[in-house]
């Protein structure tokens, strides 16, 4: 028999092969067959193993709706897939990620550790199930051989060949694993001829089952109602109808399995594979969360029946339950639909294994072999040595299952090997849920709780049934480890009373899920974590794909990259890969490539690589080249770090940075509109008071000698508004900017130049203790910034609250500083003003002076203009007085022609006199003009004083004569001699006299004398003439200048000889006035200095 | 969460409702109906509900 059924077997396993290769083909001629949702739905019935083909209905059969809650799961996980699975398969497509482990690895920061750890999980996770595939497969050989050829007909030569069925079956997945799965390296390539053949199995095993349904229902029995009412009749199968019944699930178990199951629809390696890497479109998740439920609606529609069928057929027997579908129709007489059972059962096996297989190769090859092979840094071509090493991987994947079959799956029941891979699958939900919608799991609390999981799904599930099958001693079940009671892996810490997978839930929900969250607050996702994080929570959010990627290069470094991909995908690929993105994005071949498309290559290279080698691997070999780079791309490396950095920070980070820079925005508006210092420490108090939430905000300034001085006197309080004010008076509550200044906290603020606040651990007291020192501090917080310019010290920025201990972020403290340095330079700028200011009133207040003097001057000018016209018109009325007289007495000369000789002489003697008058007018207009245009020069010499009186006396006694008045000279003989010019000197004094002469009337005496005082020599000419009016005495001295009274005035004064004496004293540094005289009369008095030679 | 995320969530954790202690216990009896056990009619009958669900969801998220 086993000829027959090997050779049907190799005939089906032929016509999926021809399946798998004419799908295959027709994707090399562009038409997809496998590219629409009923295939997609159709492969994801992988699910519906040999397990549930044979289990099922072993599991009904003993546990009446058991085997339900399998299905349940998957049904109600369905119901989220358009969001769930979608959104899984949409991060998988944008990284390039084709197993369970790469997803692990690439959601929490590329870890290998945690690829490595998930791979291993995976391995052996889904060993006992690989093994239930061999099991059932091997098992049905049996069948059909007793059914065909009964053991008493049976060759002998046959019967004694005691083939291994299983291993043979073993050794023909892997075949049909390496044909489909492993004919090329990139995973990431769907593999339509094996999704062609799954689908096509998961038909053929829909029909194989039904077809025994449907016979064994309404061909054996009359319809579903015959088979229950029959069963209902005896009181054991009743039982099989209700849950909670001695023979039937409790509750717990019926939910846990659901539960487990759930989970175990999404994440068995085969099943992430079917569902996520080979998905053509996402828009083929819609069909399939409803197709897929229903596929398993109808596979198990007849699973109870069939199962109360065997049980009315053949009785309860342990384990053979398992093969009421082979059973049945042989027990009934149809051989053939045996065989198309066993067809059925065979096609759930193997497309099982073969996808199963490739899923767990590669994860072990992306996240155990690949990761070595990188750190071990091979430098050669490997490509072709990952294919070899993927077939390895999928023969050791099957080959371990047998050996799990082998060691421990005789004893156990299908169901409880499947189930205990369902709990190893369980183990990944926590981590790869959360991944999906929190962002702060970090990579350390995936792998404790990972870690965590693991060890309680090997404890409680695989070392009891390791235990079961007789492998390990069985006293560590029953008693516990050690013999401690509470550590029995049926019954973790007490935890009694449970069927083992609630009981494994149970802990798998503590540790796993507990291990996850916990780990991941205490040790936080880093920087490289995060930006994964973000790609794959965000994954739908457009505005938030911003990637921050690999690092850009500077340069062409195409070649480059395609020797690196070239290694690992090998060379024709690569070139294939260039070549295509080349065209994407219109570069000609051999031109360089622009170089703000680099980042976006090394990301494309670096996904090329991950769907081969797994996204750890990829992004240690993208970065191991890029570090390479690095010396010529250092600027660009920096640029991006940038980038990645604020894109790391949260939305609200974000949000902070924003604010912090309008404020400074604001802060630079406010202080260059701001010209003056008040206005600066104003402008900064309102602003700091308004976003920072503090009290009060004082500018400290140093002064020249390094002290701090207030830039106010009252206390810097600037009110927020309601609710602020209602504390205390401002002078009691709040320190004067006096206090601030001589503060410990603003001194050392300013000497160190460093910020000082109260968290510093020294001096947290802001002022001294005061008298009342019950009271409490008014101020428990502050901040002293020190205020730059350039690398001056300019002062101290202090600010503080009153409202109890604020803390101080280093952000807002940098931003504080920021502000000062902002001050800082506004003071300054002030300060420039300020002394422009000051320079530029003192050259006004210059020009102002200048200008006065100018217009002085210009008075003056038209002042000596008028004086001058004044003078002229004076002159010539003077000269017209004695001219008028001299014509007209000529003319009576002239035109008497008898006229008395007396009479005659009398006039001659009048025009004389006129002349002698005009001569001095005239000699004296001389002098004046040369006084005047500075002229005048004087021979000083020693001259004796009595000398000259002599000499003035000898010239004026003619005249004196004449008007009968005496002279008497009075000059001591001891008088020193003067320093004068004797013809000037004598001018004056003969000026005096002659002055004198005039004045005096008959008979009178003028007394001239000299006599020494103070280092001078006091000439004096006194008369006895009407003197001068006291008004007058300043006057006389001007030119042409008349006494009011006109009493000194004779008839031949010119007006000018007073004018010039004065002239001629003031130019030998001596002084001329006049006074009363003793007795009357004017006493005119001069000196001369004393000569020194 | 669109408002298909919202009704695919909410008819999960329902259906996860109705399978479960109580709810499922209170059609667990060993009687028959139209000859079928009324458990089995419950849970396919809340199963095929279920796939009517998916697929109204399904035609929801157009």
């Amino acid at each position: 028999m086993y000829g027959l059924a090997l050779a049907v077997s190799g005939l089906y396993l032929a016509l999926l092969f021809g399946v798998a290769y004419f799908a295959d083909k027709q994707r090399e001629r562009g038409r997809s067959l496998i590219a629409n949702p009923y295939i997609y739905s159709l492969s994801l019935a992988i699910y519906c193993t040999a397990w549930t083909f044979y289990g099922s209905v072993g599991r009904a059969a003993e546990t009446g709706l058991g085997f339900l809650p399998v299905y349940l799961g998957p049904t109600l996980i369905a119901l989220t897939w358009w969001s769930l699975l979608r959104k899984i398969v949409r991060i998988a497509k944008e990284n390039n990620l084709t197993t369970i482990a790469d997803f692990f690895s690439a959601r929490y920061g590329n870890s290998t550790a945690l690829g490595m750890l998930v791979s291993v999980m995976v391995v052996v996770g889904i060993m006992p199930y690989t093994a239930l595939q061999l099991k059932a497969v091997s098992s049905t050989f049996d069948v059909l051989e007793s059914a065909f050829w009964p053991p008493e007909l049976a060759p002998a030569g046959i019967a004694g060949l005691d083939i291994d069925k299983a291993f043979l079956v073993a050794v023909f997945m892997s075949l049909f694993g390496i044909m489909f799965g492993a004919r090329h390296l990139a995973p990431s390539e769907r593999h339509e001829g094996m999704i062609a053949a799954v689908a096509f199995e998961s038909v053929v095993k829909l029909l194989a089952f039904m077809s025994v349904g449907i016979f064994v229902t309404f061909g054996v029995y009359g319809g579903f109602g015959d088979i229950f009412s029959r069963a209902s009749e005896i009181d054991a199968y009743r039982e099989l109808f209700v849950l909670d019944s001695p023979s039937a699930p409790g509750f717990a178990s019926w939910l846990s399995v659901t539960v487990l199951s759930a989970a175990a629809v999404m994440f068995l390696p085969r099943q992430f594979h079917v569902a996520v890497v080979e998905n053509v479109s996402e828009d083929h998740v819609r069909k399939a969360m409803w197709l897929f439920p229903l596929y398993l609606l109808l596979i198990n529609l007849f699973v109870l029946p069939i199962a109360f069928a065997g049980l009315l057929t053949f009785g309860r027997q342990p384990l053979q339950s398992d093969l009421f579908v082979l059973t049945l129709p042989i027990q009934h007489g149809q051989p053939a639909l045996a065989l198309f059972a066993f067809i059925g059962g065979l096609s759930a096996a193997t497309a099982m294994l073969v996808v199963e297989s490739v899923a767990v190769s590669t994860v072990v090859l992306n996240n155990l072999i690949v990761p070595l092979v990188v750190q071990l840094g091979v430098a050669r071509d490997v490509s072709h040595w990952l294919l070899t090493g993927r077939r390895i991987g999928i023969v050791a994947v099957i080959m371990l299952g047998y050996l799990y079959f082998r060691v421990a799956g005789t004893s156990n029941s299908l169901v409880n090997l499947g189930l205990i891979s369902f709990a190893a699958a369980f183990q990944f939900a926590p981590a790869i849920l959360g991944g999906l919608y929190l962002r702060w799991l970090s990579r350390r609390g995936a792998i404790l709780g990972l870690a965590l999981g693991f060890t309680v799904w090997t404890y409680t599930l695989v070392l009891p049934a390791l235990a079961d099958a007789a492998l390990l001693p069985n006293g560590f079940v029953e008693r516990g480890l050690f013999g401690v009671a509470a550590l029995r892996p049926g019954a973790l810490f007490g935890l009694g009373g449970l069927d083992p997978w609630s009981h494994a839930l149970f802990w798998s929900v503590i540790l796993n899920l507990g291990g996850l969250l916990i780990g991941s607050l205490y040790m936080p996702p880093r920087d490289d974590e995060v930006s994964q994080a973000r790609k794959f929570v965000d994954c739908f959010d457009a505005a938030e794909r911003a990637d921050a990627g690999p690092p850009s290069v500077a340069g062409n470094f195409s070649g480059d990259l395609e020797a690196l991909m070239a290694r690992f995908i090998g060379a024709l690929k690569a070139a294939d890969r260039m070549r295509t993105y080349r065209e994407q994005h219109g570069i000609a071949p051999g031109a360089e490539i622009p170089w703000p498309l680099h980042a976006d290559l090394i990301s494309s290279v670096e996904r090329e690589l991950a769907g081969s080698l797994g996204p750890a691997s990829a992004r240690i070999l993208v970065e191991g080249y890029v570090k390479q780079q690095e010396p010529r791309m250092e600027q660009i490396i920096d640029a991006f770090g940038e980038v990645s950095l604020s894109l790391e920070q949260g939305r609200e980070d974000l949000g902070r940075r924003v604010r912090e820079l309008s404020i400074l925005y604001d802060a630079s508006t406010r202080l260059s509109s701001s010209l003056a210092r008040p206005d600066i420490v104003q402008a900064v108090g309102e602003l700091v008071t308004k976003e920072f939430n503090l009290d009060g905000v004082d500018v400290l300034l140093a002064d020249a000698d390094g002290n701090l001085a207030p830039q106010r006197q009252t206390p810097a309080r600037i009110d927020n508004g309601p609710g602020t004010t209602a504390r205390g008076s401002p002078g009691e509550r709040y320190p004067t900017p006096r206090q601030l200044a001589d503060s410990p906290a603003a001194l050392r603020a300013y000497r160190e130049r460093r910020v000082v606040t109260s968290q510093d651990p020294l001096p947290r007291r802001l002022l001294p203790p005061t008298r009342a020192a019950q009271e409490p501090e008014p101020i428990r917080s502050y901040l002293a910034v020190p205020i730059f310019s350039g690398e001056v010290t300019l002062g101290v920025l202090f600010a503080y609250s009153a409202r109890g201990l604020v803390y101080f972020s280093p952000e807002l403290l940098q931003l504080v500083q920021v502000l000062a340095n902002q001050v800082g330079s506004a003071i300054a700028n002030a300060q420039l003003y300020e002394e422009l200011r000051l320079v530029s009133l003192d050259l006004d207040r210059k020009v102002r002076d200048r200008t006065g003097e100018l217009e002085h001057a210009n008075e003056r000018l038209r002042e000596n203009d008028r004086l001058k016209s004044e003078f002229l018109s004076v002159v010539a009325h003077e000269f017209r007085t004695p001219l008028t007289s001299i014509c007209s007495f000529s003319e009576i000369l002239l035109s008497y022609d008898e006229l008395d000789l007396v009479r005659m002489r009398e006039f001659v003697k009048i025009i004389n006199d006129e002349g002698e008058r005009l001569t001095r007018l005239i000699t004296q207009l001389l002098d004046i003009s040369r006084i005047e245009s500075g002229k005048l020069e004087l021979a000083l010499e020693p001259q004796d004083a009595g000398d000259i009186l002599e000499a003035a006396k000898r010239i004026a006694e003619p005249v004196a004569a004449r008007g009968d008045v005496h002279l008497r000279l009075d000059v001591p003989s001891a008088l020193p001699p003067v320093l004068a010019d004797r013809d000037r000197l004598i001018q004056v004094v003969t000026n005096l006299l002659s002055n004198a002469v005039r004045v005096s009337p008959p008979d009178e005496t003028i007394r001239v004398s000299a006599r020494r005082e103070d280092g001078m020599v006091l000439f004096s000419v006194a008369d006895r003439g009407p003197g001068v009016a006291g008004e007058d005495r300043e006057a006389i001295f001007e030119k042409f200048a008349r006494a009011q009274a006109g009493s000194r005035r004779g008839g031949d004064g010119t007006g000018l000889g007073l004018f010039v004496s004065r002239e001629i004293v003031e130019h030998h540094r001596g002084r001329i006035w006049v006074i009363t005289a003793l007795g009357g009369g004017a006493d005119f008095r001069f000196t001369i200095p004393i000569s020194t030679l | 969460m669109s408002a298909g995320e919202r009704g695919s969530l909410v008819a999960a954790l329902t259906g996860l409702l109705l399978l479960s202690y109580p709810l499922v216990n209170l059609p667990n009896v060993p009687i028959l109906v139209l000859g079928i056990p009324l458990l089995y009619l419950y849970l396919f009958g809340l199963w095929l509900a279920g796939v009517g669900v998916a697929w109204l969801l399904s035609r929801n998220e157009e």
